[in-house]
């Protein structure tokens, strides 16, 4: 827990009263060290948005507390969570979020001219995050001019460019197509490694969230599985999902859908396709055995 | 990067919409520079029309009615500590006769040491009796150089002069419209003076204490005579012109709101526009107060920029204003002076109004919770209205009808009145628009609930889905309907009453006088009396005379119609008080009648006494009548000619009434005649009557102008909404295409929503103004006294409603052009 970088106790978060009344969240607890990339699965409506929404302080908890670089969240004001936004977290919206009337360095550089940054000081830092995406040469372009890739890496540049402690991507890839969906992913691995960056990201497509470190897989509120926040054990060789390659993971999950025998694989990627983990988990290993 | 980029940026993403708030803001406030620059010049003009030496401290003692006093007293008055100079003078008005026609002059006798004071720029400053020295801009227009004789008529008859030299410019004679200075004796033999003068000019040392002076003075004086500040015969004057202030200033007021809901309607629509992009800037960590600083920012920027344009815009129409005043008061205007306050007023104003207009808007969204903004399902969630707005409007509406109860039978004086008026026309405006939605929204469901075709159905439901906008959409436009409506009528109801004193007062065929006078009658040339013996011979059957004289009554400034009564003829009086034959047996008697707005002013009624100020001193008289009277700003009294001869001892006639015998045609050229060759003013009675309908058209075209800039005002609040609704719309209308709508239909959808939004102001507006009209009439009648019925003007209503649905329907074409035009693909999909 010592470089634990968010910690998450007891989270609830319920919508509405009497017969309204929904249950986002039940009693999440969910901790994240530092340079860990964590995914949270689920179907629809599971409380994977809610999590992240209270993650960033652009919601309430109902219940339990969040302590982000040892401050509780939940116990802050509207304006102290901007603060803390502004300073220590990124964020990725699905739907990219950028400014049309503002080039794409002037999207990226915003963070910090809310923050107090001097003009140059921003333009510099941002010039520099543009280039660490690789869109240098498209910082003066608004972002009608840019794919849809291109701007989820300006977001993404916007995100890093106040050096966050965290980094929070709401499905960054659910507007992209395959391929910039993939070049978006391991844009993100690369600079989780580089950077020892956490980054906590909710997905639906399984075949990037094998690329996170630990899958978070949340169902009618609650993490499924146990209570410890993972379901995810290492595979023999130490690895964490490395070898759970998109295809063989999407294939998985086909098979199960369809109660298909899979092929022998990695029991990681079984276990986060597999709608109850147990079963999943179980399954793996038998064929992992037989193989 | 900093965050005023993001400021212009937005600015700039919407310039059609960013125009039409500037443009609000520029007409808002161009009325109101344009009025405070032409007041201000109209106060000046009447100000230095008596104040003689300008820019000195200075007293005068002048008579009742302008009369004679004898000049000895002069030196009685030399000694009074703090008078460094006691300079004796003649000041009267004469016709000056030029190849052109006759203008009226205002004339100075001053004696030779006074002479110094005016300077000669051409030509020989005065020497001989009969050298006159004429103003620059006078003698320019009227072709004159020195050394050429001039013809005026003065109350002791036609004179000839000479002009000896041509005045130095200066800001007195100019706003004399041109003044003429000859010698003392000189005056004194033009205005049957001998011996006499009426009026003496003390100036006061550098460090005299003016009202002690003034005390002193008073104490040395006979009966009859007053001491008092030069401009104070400008007061009455002054007076005349209140009405005229007071519909200027309403109007320009009316303007300011209908621009500031302008605004207030922009910055809703703008804001709201943006809701998701202040959400991501707030999901970014901008606080509140960040959020609403930025875009108070802008709308500051937009009133700064407003202001300089609004100010620039208000001095071309002051102009155009003072061109109109000219014109109406029948005075030389002096050329404008740009004095710094009502700029200041339009650089406090412009972003105080634009910042105050956005300051909810702006709260609002920097408190909506960046969630609600980004996420989907709250994208096209309907608005609701908060119920503030309605509540403040009653509250305010209450207010305003006490004011308007406490205007009406308050007793308050008139000056309170006057001052209070304006306030509670502005409570009763803001308060209706506010509570609007009382009645607006109720009809709008009620509507939608009748089996209307799809074109109203869908309109009905984009009006209703955003409840805020449409009300305030409607509430400008009601604002423009109550303000047309009520000051409309007024205006027409001022109109016909005019129209029906005339024809009961000006009953003569012909007047005959030196020259046309100002409106106020203060710069009256009076010819001899004896020249209605001339006029007889020319075979008039009968001819009455009027004189206009200053006058004080129980410490107000009056003018006093001094007149002749035919005894066989009806009594030229619209009568209030009394009847013809009791009210003329009093005015032979030696009674007054007083016009109804002095009656008023004073709290007298017929078969009361009056203190009038006259040359053997106070005297009371008893009211014999009242008389609606417009003259002197209804500050008149009439007194019988005689009776004034006795009191006031006019200076000669203003006007000669000439009646011709029944089925006599020639008289008119006889007169013709008798007045080319003595150069006098002749005009038939319906030559008046065109001039002074002539006049009364410009003021009321005049005020009109600004009525429909009022509307015009309003359609920009119309051309916002709608294109927002088009905007907000685009989507469902793709669809609709997509499924074979026409064209024609869409921009019918977006026609019905103006019709929509202008109809249903209609009724609330209607019945609004008609009230605002009753309490405008009754509220001045307090003052005025005017008795005038109130009468709905079924005309004008009809007329100004078809001008608001007309007005709707040209503010709906762009929007529905826009709408026509879209690309369904990309709508549906974007």
């Amino acid at each position: 827990m010592d470089n634990a970088v968010l910690v998450a106790v007891g989270l609830t978060k319920t919508y509405g009263t009497g017969t309204a009344r929904v249950e986002a969240l039940r009693g999440i607890d969910l901790t994240l060290h530092r340079g860990e990339f964590v995914a949270v699965m689920g179907p629809s409506g599971s409380g994977k948005s809610s999590l992240l929404h209270l993650l960033a302080g652009l919601d309430r908890p109902t219940a339990g507390s969040i302590h982000l670089g040892g401050v509780d969240l939940a116990v802050l004001d509207e304006d102290q969570r901007a603060l803390l936004r502004r300073r220590h977290i990124g964020l990725m919206f699905q739907s990219f979020q950028l400014l049309d009337t503002l080039t794409a360095e002037e999207n990226v550089a915003l963070p910090l001219a809310i923050a107090g940054c001097s003009a140059d000081d921003a333009s510099r830092r941002a010039a520099r995050m543009l280039g660490a995406v690789g869109l240098a040469h498209r910082r003066q372009h608004r972002p009608h001019e840019l794919s849809g890739g291109e701007q989820q890496r300006v977001a993404l540049a916007r995100a890093l460019v106040i050096e966050p402690l965290l980094l929070l991507a709401d499905e960054p890839t659910g507007n992209l197509d395959s391929v910039q969906g993939d070049k978006i992913m391991t844009l993100l691995r690369q600079l989780v490694e580089e950077r020892r960056q956490t980054l906590l990201m909710v997905t639906h497509d399984a075949g990037h969230a094998a690329r996170a470190d630990r899958i978070v897989y949340l169902r009618d509120g609650r993490i499924v599985d146990g209570q410890r926040g993972n379901i995810g054990v290492p595979s023999k060789t130490g690895s964490r999902g490395a070898d759970a390659t998109p295809l063989a993971v999407r294939y998985v999950a086909e098979c199960v859908e369809w109660s298909v025998v899979p092929p022998p694989c990695s029991f990681n990627a079984v276990a986060f396709v597999a709608p109850c983990a147990r079963d999943a988990l179980e399954y793996a290993t038998e064929a992992e055995e037989a193989a | 990067m900093n965050l005023w980029v993001y400021n212009l940026r937005e600015m700039q993403r919407r310039p059609g919409r960013i125009l039409l708030t500037f443009l609000g803001i520029v007409v808002g406030l161009a009325a109101i520079v344009a009025t405070r620059l032409t007041l201000s010049t109209v106060d000046r003009a009447y100000r230095d029309l008596f104040e003689g030496v300008a820019g000195k401290p200075a007293l005068e003692i002048v008579a009742p009615g302008q009369s004679g006093f004898a000049a000895d007293l002069v030196s009685g008055l030399e000694h009074i500590r703090g008078a460094q100079a006691v300079l004796p003078r003649i000041q009267g008005a004469a016709a000056l006769v030029s190849a052109s026609g006759s203008v009226a002059v205002p004339v100075l006798g001053v004696d030779r040491t006074g002479a110094a004071d005016w300077p000669v720029r051409e030509g020989q400053p005065l020497a001989r009796e009969d050298d006159a020295l004429l103003d620059p801009g006078l003698a320019n227009s009227l072709h004159l150089r020195p050394g050429q004789s001039l013809e005026i008529w003065a109350p002791a008859g036609s004179f000839h002069l000479r002009l000896s030299g041509i005045l130095q410019p200066s800001p007195v004679s100019a706003a004399a419209g041109g003044q003429m200075i000859v010698l003392l004796a000189c005056a004194q033999r033009l205005f049957n003076l001998p011996q006499r003068i009426n009026s003496i000019q003390v100036l006061l040392a550098e460090d005299a204490d003016p009202t002690a002076v003034h005390t002193a003075i008073a104490r040395c004086l006979p009966a009859g005579l007053m001491v008092q500040p030069p401009g104070m015969r400008g007061t009455l004057a002054r007076s005349t012109l209140l009405s005229a202030e007071q519909g200027l200033s309403a109007l320009s007021l009316v303007a300011f709101l209908a621009a500031t809901f302008v605004i207030l309607n922009t910055f809703l629509l703008n804001f709201s526009e943006r809701r998701k992009q202040i959400a991501v800037l707030r999901s970014l960590g901008a606080s509140q107060r960040q959020v609403l600083y930025l875009l108070l920012r802008e709308a500051l920027l937009l009133g700064l920029a407003g202001a300089g344009a609004g100010c620039i815009s208000g001095v071309f129409l002051a102009v155009g204003l003072n061109y109109l005043m000219q014109k109406f008061l029948g005075l030389t205007l002096p050329s404008m002076k740009l004095s710094t306050s009502p700029f200041v007023l339009a650089a406090l104003l412009g972003p105080g109004v634009s910042a105050a207009a956005a300051c909810l808007p702006a709260w609002h969204a920097s408190r909506r919770p960046p969630l609600r903004e980004l996420l989907p399902q709250w994208a096209h969630r309907e608005e609701a209205l908060p119920c503030w707005p309605w509540q403040t409007g009653l509250f305010l509406l209450v207010l305003g009808i006490v004011g308007e109860i406490v205007l009406v039978v308050g007793g308050l004086s008139d000056t309170l009145r006057r001052h209070l008026l304006i306030p509670v026309v502005a409570l009763l405006l803001v308060g209706g628009v506010l509570a609007l939605p009382l009645v607006f929204l109720p009809c709008l469901r009620l509507l939608g609930a009748l089996p209307l075709r799809l074109e109203g159905r869908f309109a009905v439901q984009q009006l209703a889905r955003y409840p805020g906008r449409t009300s305030l959409t409607s509430g400008v436009l009601f604002l423009a309907l109550v303000v047309a409506i009520a000051f409309g009528q007024a205006l027409r109801a001022t109109l016909r009453d005019l129209q029906h004193w005339y024809r009961q007062t000006i009953v003569a065929d012909f007047l005959v006088r030196g020259a046309m006078p100002d409106s106020s009658f203060t710069l009256a040339p009076a010819l001899p009396e004896s020249l209605a013996e001339e006029l007889r011979r020319s075979g008039a059957a009968a001819v009455d005379y009027i004189a206009f004289l200053p006058a004080e009554v129980e410490t107000q400034q009056v003018l006093v119609l001094a007149r002749t009564f035919a005894a066989d003829r009806p009594l030229p009086l619209d009568l209030h008080e009394g009847d013809e034959t009791s009210v003329r047996r009093g005015l032979l008697a030696g009674e007054v009648v007083l016009g109804t707005g002095l009656a008023q002013h004073l709290g007298l009624h017929r078969g009361d006494r009056v203190n009038l100020n006259t040359t053997q001193g106070p005297c009371k008289l008893r009211i014999a009548g009242t008389a609606v009277e417009y003259a002197g700003g209804g500050l008149a009294l009439y007194l019988e000619w005689e009776t004034a001869r006795k009191l006031l001892d006019p200076p000669g006639v203003h006007v000669f009434l000439v009646s011709k015998r029944t089925g006599d045609a020639s008289l008119g050229a006889a007169l013709h005649a008798f007045c080319a060759q003595h150069h006098l003013l002749l005009q038939s009675n319906a030559d008046l009557r065109s001039l002074i309908e002539g006049m009364l058209n410009r003021v009321s075209g005049a005020l009109w102008g600004l009525m429909i800039l009022a509307f015009a005002v309003a359609s920009l609040g119309v051309v916002n909404t709608l294109t927002r609704n088009v905007h907000d719309q685009l989507r469902a209308f793709a669809v609709l295409r997509a499924l074979g709508l026409r064209g024609g239909q869409v921009c019918r959808i977006v026609v019905v929503q103006a019709l929509l939004l202008a109809g249903l102001s209609l009724a609330p507006g209607v019945l609004a103004g008609a009230g605002m009209a009753y309490a405008i009439q009754r509220a001045s009648a307090a003052w005025t006294g005017s008795p005038a019925p109130f009468q709905i003007d079924f005309r004008l209503i009809f007329g100004v409603c078809g001008l608001a649905m007309g007005m709707a329907v040209l503010a709906a074409l762009a929007p529905a052009r826009q709408a026509v035009r879209l690309s369904v693909a990309q709508a549906i999909h974007p």
